[in-house]
């Protein structure tokens, strides 16, 4: 038993430690050929830095509700869908219709607030994007305390795998009920005014898009560190992710406070949908799977149930799928690298899993294995 | 009128029923001990008191009040406030962090701030340590932060749950002192389940000896003590206390 446990243990390193070989080989025959301008390098970091910071916000709703639950919330991909295309059909008149953009004076007084400033004003942007934002985090807080009192408050006292099957199951459910009520084609974002095109900041070019990703996301972060660091209901999260019954016994209303954590999850994840959209343009039914699934990996990375650990896998993560392929593959003369990104970040959660179960910043179980 | 009363509460696990008919008075000002055997039904009775278990027969009073049909968190509210068996601190939470969850049920600012001096006045190790994660305190210290956390609640009636349990002799001494002290000068009333049946008799006003989920003794912890029956089976030749 004691061998084969040992040998188990050995095969794993022998196979993470050829994985690694493979990437610092990789990693140096790409710089020695030198294919990339340093320019090209930062893009790469920028484009990983943005996309990541999203990965974070997803992250950060996979994390939260398994610290309070011991759950995987495997529908909260489609959380962050119902704020992304929900948001579409506010985007569409906010920066398409004549009727917000200054060319037609149905809404007297709107109309003309926009006439007079003109539809590409700061002032006027920044109000419908932050329109979009409280429609896009409406939309998805509503889905995922849904979510919690039909799908999941029921089996609160059941085994562990059953809440996971079912929210396989909700996660189906929503997607194809996306697809029944929004349509099942892609559908294309407005060009909003000012997110066009680069600007430069410290120096470094950046797409104006990639710029409020970042920054959005920082912002939200950090109003969330502060939740819950320093609020009663953060307070109270941290109890009752450490034991609810002793949290029942402060006086804390557990139920109400898992809710709060949905909401505080399905928040992040509206967020993350429209900076996503704005982004990226596309919005479908489909979008949340595949984010969904990297924020999860992510989250396991940073150590699934550790706040800071679901930032930095969000992070670590996408930085790797966007610099490894042409880092760690072109060297090997591997064609098409880029196409292997999705292989690289799953690589990465293979190789966290080897060397640190536990994920990044996760802490070590006990003997007892909670 | 009593403070806490049960009156023929039946409680279960599952379908393995716990209690089977328990009727107990607490007056206010009292420490009342439940003593018995393991799986007597003595942290049962204390979780249904709280809410974390709800009864399937019979009720339960605050003053009167039936508040058997609460959910714990409002039970708390009440001021019925449980210490747990295992002390129940929050390890990755400070010390400090710990005392203010225990006021959760409190808006009242200025008042925390007075208690949590008052706490650190009875506990002053927990102030040396009142930065420090609750996880890295030993056993004695830990008990003495889960009380000072019901403390903090501001208790019509604290319940503790084998407050003594896995402690040096010494700091067993010294938290049967500090229950003591809470009741006599500070008139904290007091449910106290406890293993330690002498050191529990010793110190309570009056005790209920409870078996297999049912009251099977009561009486003043003096007459309890020197009941022959009481000292064969529950306070053996061991001596401890």
């Amino acid at each position: 038993m004691r061998l084969k446990t040992d040998l188990t243990t050995l095969a794993m390193w022998a196979i993470g430690g050829v994985i690694l070989l493979a990437i610092v080989i990789g990693s140096v025959a790409t710089l020695r050929a030198g294919g990339l301008s340093a320019r090209a390098w930062r893009d790469l970091v920028v484009f990983g830095l943005a996309q990541g910071s999203l990965y974070a916000l997803i992250a950060l709703g996979y994390t939260l509700v398994y610290g309070i639950l011991r759950m995987i919330n495997f529908a909260h991909g489609e959380v962050f869908t119902a704020g992304a295309f929900t948001a579409y059909f506010a985007a569409v008149p906010l920066f398409s219709s004549p009727r917000f953009n200054g060319r037609a004076g149905e809404l007297p007084l709107v109309g003309g607030l926009v006439a007079a400033l003109g539809p590409e004003h700061p002032v006027i942007v920044g109000v419908k994007l932050l329109l979009l934002l409280a429609v896009s985090m409406g939309a998805s807080v509503t889905v995922a305390v849904l979510l919690e009192r039909i799908a999941y408050r029921p089996l609160r006292r059941a085994p562990r795998l059953v809440p996971l099957i079912t929210a396989i199951g909700a996660s189906i459910f929503l997607q194809y009920t996306f697809a029944g009520l929004y349509g099942s084609n892609p559908q294309t974002y407005p060009d909003v005014p000012l997110l066009a095109g680069k600007t430069t900041v410290l120096g470094v070019e950046i797409l104006r898009a990639q710029l409020l990703v970042i920054v959005a996301a920082a912002l939200l972060m950090a109003v969330l560190v502060f939740l819950v660091q320093y609020t009663r209901t953060g307070q109270a999260m941290r109890a009752v992710s450490e034991d609810k019954d002793t949290a029942a016994l402060m006086g804390i209303d557990v139920d109400a406070v898992i809710v709060r954590t949905f909401i505080v999850g399905g928040a992040l994840a509206g967020a993350a949908g429209l900076l996503y959209a704005l982004l990226n343009k596309q919005v479908h039914f489909y979008m949340g799977f595949q984010p969904g699934l990297k924020a999860f990996t992510a989250a396991v990375l940073g150590g699934i149930g550790n706040v800071p650990g679901a930032m930095l896998g969000g992070l670590f993560l996408r930085l790797f799928e966007s610099v490894g392929p042409s880092l760690f593959l072109q060297g090997l003369k591997i064609p098409a690298a880029y196409q292997l990104k999705d292989a690289i970040a799953f690589t990465m959660l293979v190789l966290i899993l080897i060397f640190r179960p536990t994920g990044i910043l996760g802490e070590r179980l006990g003997a007892k294995r909670a | 009128m009593a403070l806490l009363e049960l009156r023929d509460v039946h409680s279960y696990y599952d379908r393995i029923q716990a209690l089977k008919g328990v009727s107990l008075e607490v007056a206010e000002g009292e420490v009342v001990t439940l003593i018995g055997a393991n799986g007597a039904g003595k942290t049962t009775t204390l979780r249904t008191i709280s809410g974390l278990i709800r009864p399937r027969e019979g009720s339960i009073y605050l003053a009167g009040e039936r508040i058997s049909e609460l959910p714990a968190h409002a039970i708390v509210a009440k001021g019925v406030v449980h210490v747990p068996e295992g002390r129940g601190i929050f390890g990755r939470l400070t010390v400090e962090e710990n005392l203010r969850i225990g006021a959760f049920t409190r808006r009242d600012k200025a008042g925390i701030q007075t208690d949590l001096d008052a706490v650190f006045a009875t506990f002053p190790r927990l102030r040396e340590r009142r930065r420090q994660a609750g996880g890295t305190l030993s056993g004695g210290e830990q008990q003495m932060l889960a009380m000072g956390r019901g403390l903090m609640a501001r208790p019509r009636i604290l319940l503790l749950d084998e407050p003594s349990m896995g402690l040096a002799p010494i700091l067993v001494e010294e938290i049967f002192a500090i229950i003591r002290r809470l009741n006599r000068e500070q008139g904290v009333t007091i449910l106290l389940v406890e293993q330690n049946a002498r050191a529990a008799l010793e110190v309570a006003h009056r005790g209920y000896v409870l078996e297999t989920g049912h009251v099977r003794l009561a009486g003043p912890a003096a007459e309890l003590l020197v009941d022959p029956e009481v000292t064969k089976a529950y306070l053996g030749g061991e001596g401890q206390g």
